[in-house]
Order: structure tokens, then C-alpha cells, then sequence
């Protein structure tokens, strides 16, 4: 495999430490929505919303859904989305910190709604049947959250061992950004004309 | 070189300890700000959800003073090499990490001075802005982290070999691009 004209060995190496950042962003989101699954919290009213801001986004989404405006929808779905994938590309700088506290958010607050939404009245089979076919902008999100732990990984490299990034670097992460941007802009596609219809 | 030696010697235990102090202190502070407030709102929600993102957040807020200190000492760090001056990041943390004691100071004395201020029930924000004493919090923090940038020129001086103006810059190019950068993001992104 040789992609971008680079030296096999450098980006097959660099390419299986992505898909390695990329497998812990979603190990991260994972644990944080099945710990969320789990929690027994039907004494309290969650109320998210006060402290999270991804409710109020569905409201909106919601309110624009039932005036038929798909493109409000769209653009309120990747609005959202965007910021989600830019925190995560840029917690990245922090060590990745920025990057692990909004993966634990994301999978977090993503179980909560599907929690909330289960305890008034919808079934979990009617929850998956509208969330499936546009589910997949999650690869978008744990792929951006991929790249900020590679790019921890660099400033760490850049620290500890004085290893500067090189072309492969910046043409991985440009690569990975281009991906990113396709998937979450047809999944909002999908989401807002599709199967929210 | 008497700088580049007393780096070497300083231990490493002493520069976490002093982060460690640091990141509590600064947890305790906006911990014991957020816990008034909520009070006075009538917020305080004893859930095992609220029970987990509380246990969440000290752990990231413990983290990202250490997280900040290293960032900011390599952004130093790489300004400081990019302007002509030699030496070694881990020498250079170490003292960074030092210079972190002053904020510290800063937080212990804000929190006394909290404890004595009565929050009104109603027009919060307007008494955060207004009152004498969160004021001179605010200053105390603010003065307390700037003295620790501050403290940080001569450190980068002696330890780099570079004059004060390079020194100088080597603290202020990279505080002013994240400033600015800061407004950016919260003008049209955020």
C-alpha cells in the first residue's frame, strides 16, 4: 500500500498508529454511553439539558422538523457536528485531553437522550429505526477523535524524544480531515432529507 | 550555567508536588464558587448522574493544570529555541513548574476572601461584577498568573543564553496568539 507517494514503511506505521487513536476514541465514547446505559437514575429528572447543550440542539432540530424546514435541519445537524469534530481535532494540542473529555461528553450525553427519550414512552426498537440509518456520522466523530489523540501523540513525540512531524503527519491528518468532512456532511444529508422524513 | 546546573538538581517530585498543590487548590476554588452558587439557585441535584460528572470533573480539572503547564512550557520552550536559545525542554519544565507556586498562593488567599463574602439571593451576576471583594479576587488571580509568566523571562534568559527582548518575546508571541486566537474562536466559531 502506497498512498500520497510516501515511503510504504513510514505511512503503513503511521496508519496503524491513526487506526489505533482511532479504536480508543471509540473505546472512550463506548465505555461513557454504556456507562450512561447503566445508571438507574429513574428516581431523578436528568434535566442535561442545564448543563449540555446537545438538548437544546435537538429541540431546535425538532422544532425545525415540525415546520418541514429540512434545510434548518441540515443545518443545524452539521452546525452541530462540526463543532463536535473541531473540539475533538483541536483537544488534540492539549495532550488529547480536550479530545478524551468531549468523546466522554458526546457518548455520554448521546445515552442520556436515548435514556430520556426511552422514559417518555418512545420503545428502544422505534429509538434505533430513526437513529441507524444516519448513525454512521459517529465514524466521523471517533475518527476525529482519532486524530486528536495522534496529534497528542506528536506533541508528545515532539517533547520527550524532539521528533518534529514530517509530511506523512500533515498528510494524514489533512487526509483524515477531507473523510471526516464527506461523512458528516452526508449523514446530516441523510438525516435532514432523508430519514427524518 | 549555574542556572543549567540548579535545573539538574532540581527534583522532580518537588516541581509535581508543587503542580499537584496547584490543580487542588484551583479545583477547590471554583469548586467552592460553583457549590455557593448552585445553593443559592437551588440547583444541587444529588443523582448518581450528577454524583458521576462531579467525580468527572475533578480528575479533568486536577489534569489540566498539568496539561496547561506543559503545553505552555513547550510553546515557551519552541518560541525560545525559534529566537536563537539553546537548552533542554525537561530542564525548562521543571522550572516552569516551579514558578506555578505563585497562583497557587494566589487561589489560598482568594478562597479566605471568598469564604467572607455573602452572595445575594437574587442578581448574581451583577454583584460578581460589582462587589469590592470579588473584584480584588479577580485581580488576585489574574496579578498571581501574570507574576508567573513574568518570573518566567528571566528563567528563559539565564537558562536559554538569550537577551531580555528575546526573552520576552519568547513568553509574549505565543500568550498574544492564543489571546488572539481565543477571540477568534469565541467571536465565529463558538
Amino acid at each position: 500500500m502506497n498512498i500520497f507517494n510516501l515511503k510504504e514503511t513510514d505511512c503503513k506505521k503511521q496508519l496503524k498508529l491513526l487506526s489505533i487513536c482511532f479504536f480508543s476514541a471509540f473505546i472512550i465514547w463506548a465505555v461513557l454511553f454504556i456507562l450512561r446505559m447503566s445508571i438507574d437514575d429513574s428516581q431523578h429528572e436528568t434535566n442535561i439539558s442545564k448543563i449540555d447543550n446537545s438538548t437544546n440542539v435537538l429541540t431546535d432540530v425538532f422544532k425545525a422538523h415540525s415546520t418541514e424546514n429540512h434545510n434548518k435541519v441540515f443545518y443545524l445537524i452539521i452546525s452541530n457536528n462540526i463543532k463536535v469534530v473541531i473540539i475533538n481535532i483541536l483537544g488534540g494540542v492539549f495532550l488529547g485531553l480536550g479530545t478524551f473529555v468531549n468523546l466522554a461528553q458526546n457518548g455520554f450525553f448521546a445515552a442520556d437522550v436515548f435514556c430520556t427519550v426511552h422514559k417518555r414512552g418512545m420503545s428502544w426498537s422505534k429509538i434505533i429505526e430513526y437513529t441507524a440509518p444516519h448513525s454512521f456520522e459517529m465514524i466521523g466523530i471517533w475518527l476525529s477523535g482519532g486524530i486528536g489523540f495522534y496529534i497528542a501523540l506528536l506533541f508528545i513525540n515532539m517533547m520527550v524524544k524532539n521528533k518534529y512531524p514530517n509530511s506523512i503527519n500533515f498528510k494524514i491528518i489533512i487526509g483524515s480531515i477531507v473523510s471526516i468532512a464527506l461523512i458528516i456532511t452526508s449523514s446530516a444529508y441523510i438525516e435532514a432529507y432523508v430519514s427524518i422524513k | 550555567m549555574i542556572l543549567n546546573i540548579e535545573a539538574k538538581k532540581t527534583p522532580v517530585f518537588w516541581v509535581l508536588g508543587i503542580m499537584l498543590i496547584y490543580s487542588l487548590l484551583m479545583y477547590e476554588y471554583f469548586n467552592t464558587i460553583g457549590r455557593e452558587i448552585s445553593s443559592i439557585n437551588g440547583k444541587i441535584v444529588n443523582s448518581t448522574i450528577y454524583q458521576y460528572i462531579a467525580t468527572f470533573n475533578f480528575f479533568i480539572i486536577i489534569l489540566s493544570a498539568f496539561v496547561v503547564w506543559i503545553i505552555s512550557s513547550f510553546l515557551f520552550h519552541i518560541f525560545s529555541v525559534l529566537l536563537g536559545g539553546v537548552a533542554e525542554f525537561k530542564d525548562f519544565v521543571k522550572y516552569s513548574g516551579l514558578v506555578y507556586i505563585f497562583p497557587a498562593i494566589g487561589f489560598v488567599i482568594c478562597l479566605f476572601l471568598f469564604n467572607s463574602v455573602e452572595l445575594p439571593k437574587t442578581n448574581i451576576d451583577v454583584f460578581f461584577k460589582t462587589n469590592t471583594k470579588l473584584i480584588t479576587i479577580n485581580w488576585i488571580i489574574t496579578i498571581s498568573s501574570f507574576m508567573c509568566f513574568v518570573l518566567l523571562i528571566p528563567i528563559i534568559k539565564y537558562l536559554y543564553k538569550i537577551n531580555w527582548l528575546k526573552a520576552i518575546g519568547a513568553i509574549a508571541i505565543p500568550l498574544g496568539s492564543i489571546f488572539l486566537l481565543g477571540q477568534l474562536f469565541s467571536k465565529f466559531i463558538f
